[in-house]
């Protein structure tokens, strides 16, 4: 199943937005165009969807409440709307939640209008009867409930697998040092080795695997990866084999290996988990230009049948010549809200790439303000 | 002893090939920097610092002819190039892809097709990577062919697939043999002589 449209009302910066994605789609924009609150909507969906429960009511819970989930610039019309369509082989799906708040009370989150359609064919259609009947109802979404979602399961799966992965380093390296608190579905990789340590054995050392001949290529006399467990007390790590000064190369735990060496095998680690929807944050981070100049072409062979978002800044990743204009989104700020257009509506950037110049290139001085120029007078 | 030598290409195909190139006629070599440059205008636009840098070790620069009628008038057009004995500035005529289909036999096993479809005279196509693409549209198996060419293939873009880079840089660091395709494609073999000399 993938997303192929999504229309967005009063989402965080988005006041109204609609946008049509692809198997693979890069999202552009300046900072603080909300490339990272667009793919919230899809983390959003997932916590409603996931089956470890809380639902609507913990999702904008955990999001701060209403009004830091809904858009600033929302005034008329103040729900929040997400519709969104997706296709599965060649049964679209569509699945529309209008979210509205309690006038008084407890304010919290309420279903003002929830659709499900298959193929055309509605499948759920509220608020119906039973809501009218018992108003409490409407603090759930039938998504979350497996007793209501029974003919939209499938959509409702999806939205529970989708995976966000933006391996911070030092989350992982200094984990003992921080002692942190882990955040739910571990957005950031802290708990990233006890996620390998989960996967059965020979799944995992099939992964590992192809990471090494990533590695092997990518990061200089790196000749082994490995999974081990401390044998004091039981703690996963990856260790790797250097072809060092010494004559039988060194081993280095993780904390000991680069942030772009860490990154890398996150992002590969994560493509080969197969998830339906996978979400990208910034992949270029920490990795060399050559890397990164083959990061969109890895994408695509290893994301297998599921579907991929990434939020992008690096003309490097986006000068793949193979990526095509409709892979490309692009959100601009405005006084009001953030539009977004896919790359093929721009006519500019379609002019210059057919002249020949790189695509990243081609669109991302429309994800630079132009208010740049004056921090040169600070 | 070790010797250096570096490396400028127009795109990441390009860069594969002169890699290869360099290994099999200069062993005794190291790259020692290698680049992609994006386009044959960043390309010239650079040349002054790459003839500084032939100073000290020799730079293999290969741009693509493309549109241009022939290589001596492209690079006139470039103004007077700096006189530097390792400045190698080589053109793929009319591109890269051209130099990677000379080697018949390797590129019709790699897209699945019979030798004899390949073209022959690669230097001679007007559109080499359009021939490549054809062949791999006409032969190729599913996969590959998913790989390589684009999903509306009449658009003027994309141009390639969304693993044509990765599986072509691929396909000529294990199978492609510059030895013998340097026999079909003339701007290839006048690359490989310059290469010789310096080994």
């Amino acid at each position: 199943m993938k997303i192929s449209r999504i229309a967005i009302r009063n989402w965080r910066n988005f006041k109204n937005a609609d946008v049509d994605l692809q198997d693979r789609t890069f999202i552009v924009g300046a900072n603080a165009s909300g490339k990272s609150n667009f793919l919230d909507i899809f983390r959003f969906l997932r916590d409603i969807a996931s089956s470890s429960g809380g639902g609507l009511q913990k999702a904008v819970k955990d999001r701060g409440g209403m009004k830091k989930v809904r858009s600033l610039a929302a005034r008329r019309e103040p729900n929040i709307l997400l519709d969104v369509t997706m296709t599965d082989d060649d049964v679209k799906w569509r699945y529309v939640l209008e979210i509205t708040q309690e006038s008084a009370g407890k304010r919290r989150p309420l279903v003002k209008r929830e659709e499900v359609y298959k193929g055309g064919e509605e499948l759920l259609k509220r608020p119906d009867a039973q809501d009218k009947a018992d108003a409490e109802r409407l603090t759930q979404t039938s998504l979350e409930q497996v007793n209501s979602n029974v003919n939209f399961r499938d959509i409702s799966e999806f939205f529970a697998g989708v995976v966000y992965l933006h391996l911070v380093p030092q989350l992982l390296k200094y984990a003992e040092g921080i002692q942190g608190k882990f955040l739910e579905n571990d957005p950031f990789g802290q708990a990233f080795l006890e996620r390998i340590a989960a996967t059965g054995e020979k799944k995992r050392a099939r992964r590992l695997n192809r990471i090494q001949a990533v590695l092997q290529k990518a990061v200089p006399q790196l000749e082994e990866l490995q999974f081990e467990r401390d044998p004091t007390n039981g703690k996963p790590h990856l260790k790797a084999k250097y072809s060092h000064w010494r004559v039988n190369g060194a081993w280095q735990r993780e904390d000991q290996f680069s942030d772009g060496t860490l990154r890398l095998i996150g992002l590969f680690w994560v493509l080969q988990e197969d998830p339906g929807l996978l979400l990208l944050e910034e992949p270029e981070l920490s990795l060399n230009k050559k890397i990164v100049s083959f990061l969109s072409p890895f994408i695509y062979k290893l994301q297998g049948k599921g579907q991929v978002l990434v939020t992008t800044h690096s003309s490097d990743l986006l000068s793949d010549q193979g990526i095509s204009l409709d892979e490309v989104i692009l959100l601009e700020p405005s006084q009001e809200a953030t539009t977004i257009r896919s790359a093929d509506k721009l006519e500019d950037v379609e002019q210059l790439v057919s002249g020949g110049l790189g695509l990243g290139e081609a669109i991302l001085p429309h994800a630079t303000p132009q208010t740049l120029e004056s921090l040169a007078s600070m | 002893m070790v010797k250096k030598i570096a490396v400028v290409a127009e795109d990441l195909l390009t860069q594969a090939v002169l890699h290869k190139c360099i290994s099999e006629v200069l062993p005794a070599y190291i790259v020692a920097r290698t680049e992609v440059k994006g386009g044959r205008g960043n390309v010239q636009r650079e040349l002054g610092a790459y003839a500084a840098l032939a100073q000290v070790m020799p730079v293999l620069i290969c741009v693509d002819l493309d549109g241009d009628d022939c290589a001596p008038t492209l690079l006139s057009g470039w103004g007077r190039l700096p006189p530097q004995a390792g400045l190698l500035l080589r053109v793929a005529v009319r591109e890269i892809e051209a130099w990677v289909l000379a080697d018949q036999k390797r590129v019709a096993s790699f897209i699945g097709a019979a030798p004899n479809e390949v073209p022959k005279r690669p230097d001679e196509l007007f559109d080499p990577k359009r021939s490549l693409l054809e062949l791999a549209r006409a032969h190729a198996g599913s996969e590959l062919k998913a790989d390589l060419v684009p999903r509306n293939y009449d658009a003027s873009y994309p141009r390639i697939g969304r693993a044509y880079n990765l599986r072509l840089c691929a396909f000529i660091a294990s199978k492609w043999r510059p030895h013998v395709a340097r026999k079909k494609s003339a701007s290839l073999e006048r690359a490989m002589v310059a290469l010789e000399k310096l080994a």
